[in-house]
């Protein structure tokens, strides 16, 4: 464990709701409703609440056989040295290729709606610095930011939901089940992949100060996400109707330009760009403190902050290199990005977890 | 001092901040802007080729306003603060561009109230209009979007009465007023975005129109004035009746009577005077708190749409004759109102069916309440529609009767 930090299980549970929910609450409902027109909400909360509660129970499991050790740690001992290492490099440099991502959406968003002429770069440069110093600080810093950034962010996210409730149209959210289940459960696909980012407490568990409280942290992250991004998704469906919603870039944002009230209180849009912009650094720091501890375990390093840089250097190439243009960027999120995320959160930890239970490796014993 | 070369890097940092960031990339400061707050949109034919029309409706800068010739009222400018300015080209966003080929100043677009789409415009020009305000960044889905029976550059010149806009006095108009009047269904640009989308759903605008206000038009008359000869600068703006589109075509027009019926069964009516002649004499009636609804019904092999509409109304203006309003004959009051309602009603329903054309959505209800029986018309619901039968069904009740007994 190379991050001497202490967090409680308040903090690791909301540290994990801003990692799922600082990006998906914003771009996850037009996807879904894309899917799954007016019963987008459905596949919200009971496909992707299932799903995300499979990944906190596999990868929790796992954590809990070696409590006071990250994931990059006791890995080469399941699988053996070599193996091992290779395995704990592929998922630091996924780790990073995630944070690439993630660092792409911030700055497409702040590029396309608002700064058409501030280059992409510049803003990767400048969300990337911040996050790197967050996660420079350590995880106490972030846990601490996150508590700050959450009553932020969920104040925020209710002003708008409630503001704009005037204008929801029951009708909106029928036929419900129009062409049955399939759909449904297609809906979640995409919505899935962000709800099962509560694998990162493979990453995260050893911090906590109290482990008997980890499983309320894991069980509540997916529940507190799953409520969020359901009430988000059927505001957006209520106000907008699917047809609409799904043609939509940023629909949550196009919701919160949307609230008039008496033509009095209107133009709040920015409450969504604040909490994108400093959801997305949080997030970010979180990804980069994970992929620059899974770098310097791998590495053999006893310091995670040289790996810290490299990762931040390298995930910020990689959002240029893999994300470059929109088109790029949205068919990954289409096409590639659900597998991709379902092995890394569920496939690859319970996969560890089968081999771990088979050879009965445990760290109970360790100090 | 344990930090000493940190503290150093990040002063140095500071410094070189201070140099490169002296401003933003995105910076638009007010002096380098102008605001439009109307938009009108027209299509105009250039050696063959469609050139996009696009007129601003700009405010006018402080120094226009005080060089120009406009009359300036103790520091605050009156009329003549804004003014129309077009520009052209192939397609929308190049006609905005191509608006700094004769402008030294920005064009800003979102504080857009209102946008005037011209007649010219044809289905395959109307949908890269509704592409170009959804994409644009600044136009917002609050914006007002109404239809023009002429070229909308001339609609946006149109003299303003009370406000100091033509486009702030037709929001208002729209909003504020009109469901005073409810002979206005407005819409905004996510409300269009949302008929033209949604299936069994079609279109309706309100109608701009400009007219030579009554008033000057009995002056002028005396003068022998040729009233055909007033550009749009002497006209006011009325907002009356509305426009239809099947798809994104304009099919036809609505009057206000039966753009009330319309709104009646949409479930927008808010308020506004029904006048009813009951006793061989005529009657206002108030109506406010005014519901509908919409439940399709399929007995036997036809498709039966019934209207409830439902209303609450106060008798407000009688004839020279004042008739002792008993229990008894309110009845007959409320069975007159209801005529009249369903009236309304039922010539909206019949223009649309000449015109062919679902603007009550009511292929959208039965796809909502009804989705099996959706799924079997949903095909040919364009043309089984005019043969769809619509019984409205009114029941309007008369609460008081004003301050005479």
């Amino acid at each position: 464990m190379l991050d001497k930090g202490r967090i409680n299980s308040i903090q690791l549970l909301l540290l994990l709701v801003m990692a799922e929910l600082a990006t998906s609450l914003f771009t996850v409902p037009s996807r879904a409703i894309m899917a799954a027109g007016p019963d987008s909400w459905i596949s919200l909360l009971v496909v992707t609440g299932l799903y995300g509660l499979l990944v906190a129970w596999v990868t929790l499991t796992l954590s809990q056989r070696f409590p006071t050790r990250v994931f990059t740690e006791y890995l080469p001992d399941i699988v053996g040295r070599v193996p091992g290492k290779i395995l704990t490099a592929i998922f630091a440099i996924l780790l990073m290729h995630i944070s690439g991502g993630i660092l792409s959406q911030g700055s497409a968003f702040v590029h396309i709606a608002f700064l058409r002429e501030t280059p992409s770069l510049l803003l990767d440069m400048v969300f990337m610095g911040a996050a790197f110093y967050g996660a420079y600080l350590g995880i106490e810093v972030i846990a601490r930011h996150t508590v700050l950034l959450f009553a932020f962010f969920t104040v925020s996210v209710l002003v708008v939901v409630l503001l704009v409730l005037p204008d929801v149209n029951i009708d909106n959210f029928l036929p419900v089940l129009e062409n049955g289940y399939m759909p449904v459960i297609l809906g979640a696909k995409d919505a899935s992949a962000w709800r099962g980012e509560v694998f990162l407490i493979l990453m995260f568990y050893p911090y906590l100060n109290l482990k008997q409280e980890a499983s309320k942290a894991a069980y509540g992250t997916i529940i507190i996400a799953v409520v969020f991004s359901t009430l988000i998704t059927m505001t957006v469906i209520g106000v907008f109707g699917s047809e609409v919603a799904s043609t939509q870039l940023y629909t949550v944002f196009k919701l919160a330009r949307y609230i008039s009230i008496a033509q009095f209180i209107e133009r709040i849009d920015i409450l969504i760009v604040i909490i994108w912009i400093a959801g997305v650094i949080l997030k970010l720091a979180i990804f980069q403190h994970a992929a620059g501890i899974a770098a310097a375990t791998t590495l053999g390093v006893k310091n995670y902050r040289w790996p810290l840089l490299g990762s931040a250097i390298i995930s910020t190439a990689m959002a240029l290199i893999f994300f470059g243009n929109q088109a790029q960027f949205d068919y990954f999120f289409d096409k590639i990005w659900p597998l991709y995320a379902y092995s890394i959160e569920l496939f690859f930890p319970a996969l560890i977890l089968i081999l771990a239970l088979l050879l009965n490796k445990k760290g109970v014993n360790e100090s | 001092m344990r930090n000493r070369p940190l503290i150093l890097i990040l002063l140095l940092l500071f410094v070189f901040m201070n140099m490169t960031l002296s401003g933003c990339w995105n910076r638009r400061e007010v002096q380098q802007i102008i605001i439009g707050t109307g938009l009108g949109i027209d299509i105009v034919h250039l050696d063959g080729k469609v050139q996009y029309r696009l007129s601003v409706l700009v405010l006018q800068t402080a120094q226009a306003t005080t060089t120009g010739d406009t009359t300036q009222m103790g520091g605050q400018a009156s009329v003549g603060t804004a003014r129309v300015i077009s520009s052209q080209g192939d397609t929308l966003y190049d006609a905005v561009r191509n608006w700094n080929l004769r402008s030294s100043r920005q064009l800003f677009l979102g504080h857009t109230l209102i946008i005037v789409l011209g007649d010219s415009i044809t289905p395959e020009e109307f949908g890269q209009v509704l592409d170009f305000i959804n994409r644009h960044k600044d136009i917002r889905f609050r914006t007002l979007v109404v239809a023009y029976n002429g070229k909308a550059e001339e609609a946006l010149q149109a003299h303003p009465e009370f406000e100091s806009l033509a486009s702030m006095e037709i929001q208002q108009l729209i909003l504020q007023n009109g469901p005073r009047v409810s002979k206005i269904g407005a819409v905004n640009v996510f409300q269009m975005t949302y008929d033209l989308l949604t299936p069994g759903r079609q279109l309706v605008l309100p109608r701009l129109q400009l007219v030579t206000p009554p008033e000057s038009l009995s002056q002028s008359l005396s003068s022998e004035d040729k009233s055909d000869d007033i550009g749009p600068q002497n006209k006011v703006v009325q907002v009356d009746g509305s426009s239809l589109f099947k798809g994104y075509q304009q099919v036809g027009w609505m009057n206000d009577y039966e753009t009330q019926g319309m709104l009646f069964i949409k479930n927008q009516f808010r308020g506004g005077i029904i006048p009813v002649s009951l006793l061989g004499q005529n009657y206002s009636i108030l109506l406010s708190k005014a519901s509908s609804e919409i439940k399709p019904e399929y007995n036997g092999d036809r498709l039966v749409i019934n209207v409830k509409v439902k209303a609450t109304g106060a008798i407000q203006e009688g004839g020279s004759e004042i008739n002792e309003i008993t229990p008894q004959n309110i009845r007959q009051f409320e069975q007159a109102l209801n005529q009249e309602v369903t009236h309304r009603c039922n010539a909206a329903i019949s223009k649309s069916h000449k015109l062919d054309t679902d603007v009550f959505g009511f292929g959208d209800k039965i796809h909502r309440v009804e989705p099996e029986m959706w799924k079997n018309i949903s095909e040919q619901w364009d043309e089984i529609y005019s043969g769809v039968e619509v019984r409205i069904s009114s029941d309007c009740h008369i609460e008081h009767y004003g301050l005479v007994k």
